[in-house]
Order: C-alpha cells, then sequence, then structure tokens
C-alpha cells in the first residue's frame, strides 16, 4: 500500500513522465514515411511488373528484395488456388518444395472455405498450423496470411512469415493487405495472359484444320461423284452383259462339246456371269440404304470384296492370300457397312505396299478371339508387309481426316469411318505397326451369343 | 523524502501589456491558423478582441470559439475539437480562466490522439504530442497556464475527470494582470481564494520540492498581503500584478508538487452542484486543514508566518493553529461564506461524495492518510445541509 502510494506519487510528479517532443514525433514520421515509401515504390513495382510476361516466381523474387526493408519478413510465399487445390507455386528464399499442395485440413483451407478477406496473424507452433508451410524449416515464428481476392473470388494467399516474435503491427498488416491487392492483379492478370495465349493457339490449330478439312470435304464430294457414276456406269453395264451372256450361252447350246469354239464360249459365259457378280457387288455396295443387321459370315464378306478389289490388287503386283476359319460363327452385322471397313483395309494395303520392292502381299485372316474385355469375338485381320506407320503418326491414323497419302488419293477419312462402324457394331479396330516392315489392322467384332 | 525531483513549468511571458506577445509568440510556435478559445464574459470584456489584433499583425488567420462554460463539460470538449479539425487550425490559444484552458488542453489532446477525453482521464496517458498551445489567462486562480492538470466534467457519470500529464503543461504562457481589472470583486475573491488553496495544499503535499515551497510560501504570502485591496479595487495594478504573479507561483507549485484532499472534494462538489470551483476551495481548506495539521504541525507555522501572523512567541503548535484562522479571517474578510448551503443531501449523496473523493489523483499527495470515513466526515462539516430547499 505504500509501495503503491510512492509509485502513484512518482507518476504524478516524477521523472519518467515527460512533455512529448514534436521533433522526436517528426523523426518518428519522417521514419515512417521512408518505410511508406519503400511500401509504394514496391506496390508500384508490382504494377509495374504485370505488364511484362514474368513467372510468380520471377514476380515473388522481385517483391522480396525489398520487403525485409519496409516489413519483419524472412520469408515470403505465393499460393494459389488451382480448381480444388491450393498450391505452393513459388516462396523466397527459393524452396524445392514448390508446387506443392496444400492439405485440406490446414488453416488456409479454413480461410479460403470461409471467403474471408481479411489478413490473419498466425503465431507459428499454435497446433493448427501449417505444418505444410516451411514454418520449421525457417524458424518462422510469425505469420500473415493473406487471402487473395479478385472480384469476390479467392485466388490464393500470400504469406508472409518472420522469425521475430509478435512483431507485426497493424500498419503492416495494412500494407500486407495492399500488398495482396496488388499480387492478386498480377496474379490473375498472368493468368488471363495464358488464356489469351492458350486460345490464341487453338484458334489457330482449328484454323488450320478447317482449312485442310475444306480440301477434303471437295475432294470427298469428288470422290461421292465419282462413285456415283460408277454405279451409273455398272448399272448401264448390266444389260449388254445380259445380251453377251445369254446369247453365249444360246451359242452354247447349238455347239456340240467337242466344238473348238466351245471352250471359249465357256469362258465367255464364266467371265460375263463374274462380271454380273461384280456388277451385282458394286450396286449392292454403293446402294444409300439404312444399315440393317443381319447375321453375317465374315468369311462371305472376305470372298465378296475380294472379289470387287482382288483383281486391282493383284494388277499391283500384290500376292493376296487368305487363310478363313470354317465354322466361323456369324456376327450380328450390316454386311454392306462391314464390305466397306474391309474394302477400306485392303486398300490401305495396296497403298502401304506401294513402292516396296521385296515381294509384296496382303494376307487376309478371319478367326475367333477374345477382345480385351474378355468377350468372344469374330476378328478379321489384313496384314501387309508395307511401309508401315511411323510412330508419331500411330495415334493419329484414326483421326478424321488425317492421311499421309498425297491429295489425289486419300480423304483420310477411311479408318475413321470404319472404326465408327466397327464401334457402331460393338467392336472395334486394333493396329499394330513397324516401320518398314508392315502393318496389321484387325477389326474385331462381339459374337452375337455375347452381345445383349 | 524522494531523492530525484523534478520541476516543469512553460515558457512565461509576464508584465503590464504582455498580451501583446501574442503573435510573436504564436509565429514562434510555427502556427499558421490558431483556433481561439475564450468564454463569452471575455469575449464581452475586449481581451480576445485585442489578442486577434496581435494575431492579424503577426499576419496569422484564426477561428474563434467562445461556448465554453464554467466546470467545461466533455460534450463542449467533442464540439471544439470537431471545429478545430473542421476549421484546418494548427495550434491553440486559449482566452480565460481555468475553463478555457482546460478545454483547450482537452481540444489539443483529442487533435493529435484521437479518441473521447474520457479515455485520458488519470496520469500519463497521453502518446503523441499535442499541437502548440498558447495560453492567456484573464483570472489570477486557476494555475491551469502553467499546469500539467486539465479538469473536464464528465456529465454521463457527474463526475470531474483530473487529466494528468506534461504534455499538458502549455507552450506559452502570457500572463497580463491588466486584464484582471476587468473581473467583478466575487470572481476576483473566490480565484484568489482558489489560487491560496493551491499554494497551501502544494505546501504541505508529499510531493513537495524545495522548489515548490519556494513558489508556494511566495504565493500564501502574496495573497495574503494584495488578495483584500485586488478585490477592493479593480484598478489596483499593484495588487493585480501581485495576485497575477501568486496565482502562477500557486500554479507552478501545484502542477509540481500536486494538491490534497480540498481539491479532491471540490471536484466532486464542483462537478455534483456546479459550484464556483475558487469558492467551493476557500470553504473547504480550514476543513481541510483541520484535518491535516497533526501530519505537518511546522509547514502549518510557516503558513502562518507567510500570511502575516506574528508569531513570535507561540509554540509550534499555536503557530499553526493561527495559519488556520488566518485564512478563515480572509475568507470571511471577502465574504465567503464558512458553509456550502445546499438543498436536501441525502446521507446516499454524501457517501457517493466521499467515495469519488477518494478516487481523486489529489488525494495521492495530501499529507494525511485519508480514509473514506474521513472525507464523509469532511464533506458533512463543510455543507450546511437542509437549509435551503431546491
Amino acid at each position: 500500500m505504500i509501495d503503491d502510494k510512492a509509485r502513484l506519487i512518482e507518476n504524478l510528479t516524477g521523472v519518467r513522465s515527460s512533455k512529448l517532443n514534436y521533433y522526436v514525433e517528426l523523426k518518428k514520421r519522417n521514419r515512417e514515411i521512408v518505410i511508406q515509401n519503400r511500401r509504394l515504390e514496391i506496390i508500384h513495382q508490382l504494377s509495374r511488373d504485370i505488364n511484362i510476361d514474368m513467372s510468380l516466381e520471377m514476380i515473388v523474387q522481385r517483391v522480396y528484395e525489398n520487403l525485409p526493408l519496409v516489413i519483419p519478413c524472412d520469408f515470403l510465399g505465393l499460393i494459389t488456388l488451382e480448381g480444388s487445390e491450393l498450391r505452393l507455386v513459388a516462396t523466397q528464399p527459393p524452396l524445392p518444395c514448390n508446387g506443392l499442395v496444400v492439405p485440406r485440413n490446414s488453416v488456409l483451407w479454413e480461410i479460403i472455405r470461409k471467403q474471408q478477406e481479411q489478413v490473419y496473424l498466425c503465431i507459428a507452433g499454435d497446433g493448427k498450423l501449417l505444418e505444410e508451410l516451411p514454418v520449421r524449416q525457417f524458424e518462422l515464428n510469425c505469420l500473415i496470411l493473406d487471402p487473395l481476392k479478385v472480384k469476390q473470388n479467392i485466388i490464393g494467399m500470400l504469406v508472409i512469415g518472420t522469425r521475430e516474435k509478435n512483431i507485426y503491427s497493424q500498419n503492416d498488416l495494412t500494407f500486407a493487405r495492399q500488398l495482396a491487392d496488388q499480387l492478386a492483379i498480377c496474379v490473375q492478370n498472368r493468368r488471363l495472359y495464358e488464356e489469351v495465349v492458350q486460345a490464341k493457339r487453338e484458334w489457330e490449330e482449328a484454323f488450320r484444320a478447317r482449312v485442310q478439312m475444306q480440301a477434303q470435304l471437295v475432294q470427298s464430294a469428288k470422290l461421292a461423284a465419282i462413285g456415283e457414276m460408277a454405279a451409273g456406269v455398272a448399272h448401264e453395264l448390266n444389260s449388254p452383259m445380259t445380251v453377251i451372256i445369254g446369247n453365249a450361252q444360246m451359242l452354247q447350246r447349238e455347239l456340240v462339246p467337242e466344238h473348238p469354239a466351245s471352250q471359249l464360249l465357256k469362258d465367255i459365259v464364266a467371265c460375263g456371269l463374274r462380271c454380273k457378280k461384280i456388277i451385282q457387288n458394286l450396286l449392292t455396295f454403293a446402294r444409300q440404304e439404312p444399315p440393317a443387321v443381319a447375321p453375317t459370315d465374315l468369311n462371305e464378306v472376305v470372298e465378296r470384296v475380294l472379289s470387287l478389289v482382288k483383281y486391282q490388287i493383284n494388277r499391283n503386283g500384290i500376292n493376296v492370300c487368305t487363310d478363313l476359319a470354317p465354322d466361323l460363327p456369324r456376327v450380328a452385322a450390316n454386311g454392306q457397312q462391314l464390305d466397306q471397313v474391309l474394302i477400306n483395309l485392303l486398300l490401305n494395303a495396296r497403298d502401304a505396299l506401294e513402292g516396296v520392292e521385296r515381294e509384296r502381299y496382303i494376307h487376309i485372316r478371319t478367326g475367333v478371339r477374345r477382345d480385351e474385355n474378355g468377350r468372344r469375338c469374330a476378328a478379321v485381320t489384313v496384314q501387309d508387309n508395307g511401309q508401315g506407320i511411323s510412330p508419331e503418326n500411330m495415334s493419329r491414323v484414326f483421326d478424321p481426316f488425317f492421311t499421309t497419302k498425297e491429295a489425289s488419293r486419300g480423304t483420310g477419312l477411311g479408318l475413321s469411318v470404319s472404326l465408327g462402324i466397327a464401334r457402331a457394331h460393338g467392336g472395334t479396330i486394333e493396329v499394330e505397326s513397324r516401320p518398314g516392315e508392315g502393318s496389321t489392322f484387325t477389326l474385331v467384332l462381339p459374337l452375337e451369343e455375347d452381345r445383349s | 523524502m524522494r531523492m530525484i525531483s523534478k520541476f516543469v513549468a512553460p515558457e512565461i511571458i509576464f508584465g503590464l501589456g504582455a498580451l501583446s506577445q501574442v503573435g510573436e509568440s504564436a509565429l514562434r510556435l510555427g502556427a499558421t491558423k490558431l483556433f481561439v478559445i475564450s468564454d463569452p464574459g471575455v469575449v464581452a470584456n475586449q481581451w480576445v478582441d485585442r489578442a486577434i489584433a496581435r494575431l492579424k499583425e503577426a499576419g496569422l488567420s484564426f477561428e474563434i470559439w467562445f461556448e465554453v462554460t464554467s466546470n467545461p463539460k466533455d460534450y463542449e470538449v467533442i464540439e471544439g475539437v470537431k471545429r478545430y479539425q473542421d476549421t484546418g487550425c494548427d495550434a491553440i490559444l486559449a482566452v480565460g480562466g481555468g475553463s478555457p484552458i482546460d478545454v483547450a488542453k482537452a481540444v489539443a489532446i483529442l487533435a493529435t490522439n484521437g479518441g473521447v477525453i474520457q479515455d485520458y482521464e488519470g496520469v500519463n496517458k497521453i502518446t503523441r504530442p499535442l499541437p502548440p498551445l498558447l495560453v492567456v489567462p484573464t483570472t489570477a486562480g486557476s494555475g491551469s497556464e502553467v499546469t500539467q492538470f486539465a479538469i473536464i466534467v464528465d456529465t454521463r457519470r457527474k463526475v470531474k475527470m483530473t487529466i494528468i500529464s506534461k504534455s499538458l503543461v502549455p507552450d506559452i504562457a502570457i500572463i497580463d494582470p491588466v486584464v484582471l481589472q476587468t473581473k467583478d470583486a466575487r470572481l476576483t475573491a473566490a480565484t484568489g481564494l482558489d489560487a491560496l488553496s493551491h499554494a497551501i495544499e502544494s505546501f504541505v503535499s508529499l510531493a513537495a520540492t524545495p522548489l515548490t515551497d519556494v513558489n508556494a510560501l511566495n504565493a500564501i504570502r502574496l495573497v495574503a498581503r494584495y488578495l483584500r485591496p485586488s478585490v477592493a479595487c479593480r484598478s489596483n495594478l499593484e495588487a493585480k500584478s501581485a495576485m497575477a504573479m501568486a496565482a502562477l507561483q500557486a500554479g507552478l507549485a501545484f502542477s509540481n508538487a500536486i494538491l490534497g484532499a480540498t481539491h479532491a472534494m471540490a471536484h466532486q462538489l464542483d462537478a455534483q452542484l456546479d459550484l464556483h470551483h475558487g469558492e467551493t476551495n476557500a470553504i473547504l481548506l480550514p476543513y481541510v486543514m483541520e484535518f491535516n495539521m497533526i501530519a505537518c504541525v511546522e509547514k502549518f507555522a510557516r503558513i502562518a508566518e507567510a500570511m502575516g501572523e506574528n508569531i513570535a512567541g507561540l509554540s509550534t503548535w499555536e503557530a499553526a493553529e493561527r495559519a488556520i484562522q488566518a485564512v478563515r479571517r480572509l475568507a470571511r474578510d471577502l465574504d465567503i461564506p464558512d458553509k456550502i448551503t445546499v438543498g436536501n443531501l441525502s446521507e446516499e449523496r454524501i457517501n457517493n461524495l466521499a467515495q469519488n473523493a477518494l478516487k481523486d489523483a489529489c488525494i495521492i499527495t495530501n499529507p494525511r492518510d485519508v480514509t473514506e470515513r474521513d472525507l464523509h466526515n469532511l464533506f458533512a462539516l463543510a455543507l450546511k445541509r437542509g437549509i435551503q430547499v431546491d
């Protein structure tokens, strides 16, 4: 009590109290103004750097150069919100943990979830904190966590840390807030810049594809016209062919079998019938009807297609051999469409053999096998020993309009349409190839009993 | 006994016609626009006009505000700060008695420290320098022109808040006895006795030092000799000068040695009943002196001597009693009653007054330890109760 009174008297009259001095205050204010100027410099520097295509690491590095002059700072970290992940994208001093994903139970996530904008002061070592941040590594004691906000949305967080204890003033927090606002603009602008660059790239690609597609559409229109014309021609050929066969057969009946012309007539009839068959198949193929599904024998498809194209292929000096499985189960399919697929595979094989010096062959096999899902499937394999497909093109062979052939020959649509047909039947087309050795395409179709 | 003491005082410009120094002084403080605080009485006497004329001569601009009442209130301070800030002033000039000067101090606090005046109640609560503060006292009593005190009424709690800080010592005090001529006899008497109570209380204070003692004793001597002629004749410039010096020295003494129970009690009565502070002190002082005498008989004997009593051949005790008699006689000669007349003051209210007085900063340096019961008894002695009805 007595001490207390003495202390009170000391307070009232004593040497410890003093009139505050304007000059002292002035010096203090001057110091504050110098610091404030440096702070403005940093913020100004940031706003300048936005214009440059600068990486976030670089931006953080630039800020860190001057930051310790204006705020206690031994660590600076930038965290961005990418989709559903919080990621530490840049730190100063630089750390190998860049790209580190912040765990869901972190206090950082709490701040993001609450959408709170104000600055957070964290004291290291208070349980909740931040094992994911390099708190221990730098022996940080105080952290300012400042969400980066752009139009109501938090896009990341700025972390300023120091080894000193209980050091940050209200003034520091205000500055951190301003810094974060500026940084948020930087990060956002960088993102927008990247988006623009990306969009430009995509647009250019789309434009190139469009030019190519247009050329190919012209080409395919031409092909369609030729096809239609060919169908017409085939149809027209039907009548004279009937006359040729009929007349030849009438002559045959009038000749004794021993007559020397008999064999010739026989050949005329046989060739005529073969022509008719070819014409028939061509017309069937050309007919534009909705696909009708029926039990289809793949062996028959092979025979039918070969009757259309074998001559052409043979004429190129290519040896076609078949190895058809007897008792092949039928598949539920549209025969015409399968014809189309097989014709395509054969013509591709033929083209792949062009210019190949060694003895050239196309090997067609049918059989039953299991696909990757374990289903029983019927398969037609077309193997050639042509030039093969280069590895970089392997992934693109089914892309529409992708072709390695010269413009007058390929549309780039064949394999893509074929794959479409195979998929429509619940199947697929497999491809294997070795450059310089040849390719193997396999049409795989699930067997009827398994399709349900 | 304290080994180290401290004595704080403003720059003091004293003398007949010192008011003419206002402009120059303001310039020296770096002021460009002064906020002039006064009260209606002073404005009517044209002292403010004269001060302003000097400001104009010095090329300074200013803003006048004189809505200050006696026992200045917290809401007046709020209004003052608002005016100060709205008008872009950078220094304060107070012209008047204790009230305008205390308001000026309070306005200065809030102008640079912010908040409300209640935040600064107590000792050393101010953290930033105040704007330059010039004061021209127009009464000889309050001593506020040189002290580290400001007293403001908290109207909600009905208490006088004591704000103490070295920062409240004005930068320049301009003391011109000429301005005292316009005060009427009653005000002259009340403020003179206020100065006497300052001098006596600081002289016997626990925090008294040789430097404060010299000022206090001289103030007592001057009051005893010149207060009567000063009250008696307005134009007696010799008496006015002496009283101005008495008030100044009493102020220097109590600013550095603090006061005692008289002021702790007076603050409560002033706030509750809006009485005149000088008169309240004058009435309370003899009762408190009687209570305190056993603590410092020798000092009381020296007071008696300073008051002009013949103490030759008297025992110290008898001499000390003469001091109290001399104060009573002086008050009687000046028509100051020996009791405070109030209507129907309940026991509960006296308890309340005693409780608040015990919390007042001035009680700390009273030479005799004081309990709430002591204060209760002293209030009871000084209050003539139930005679006048509200």
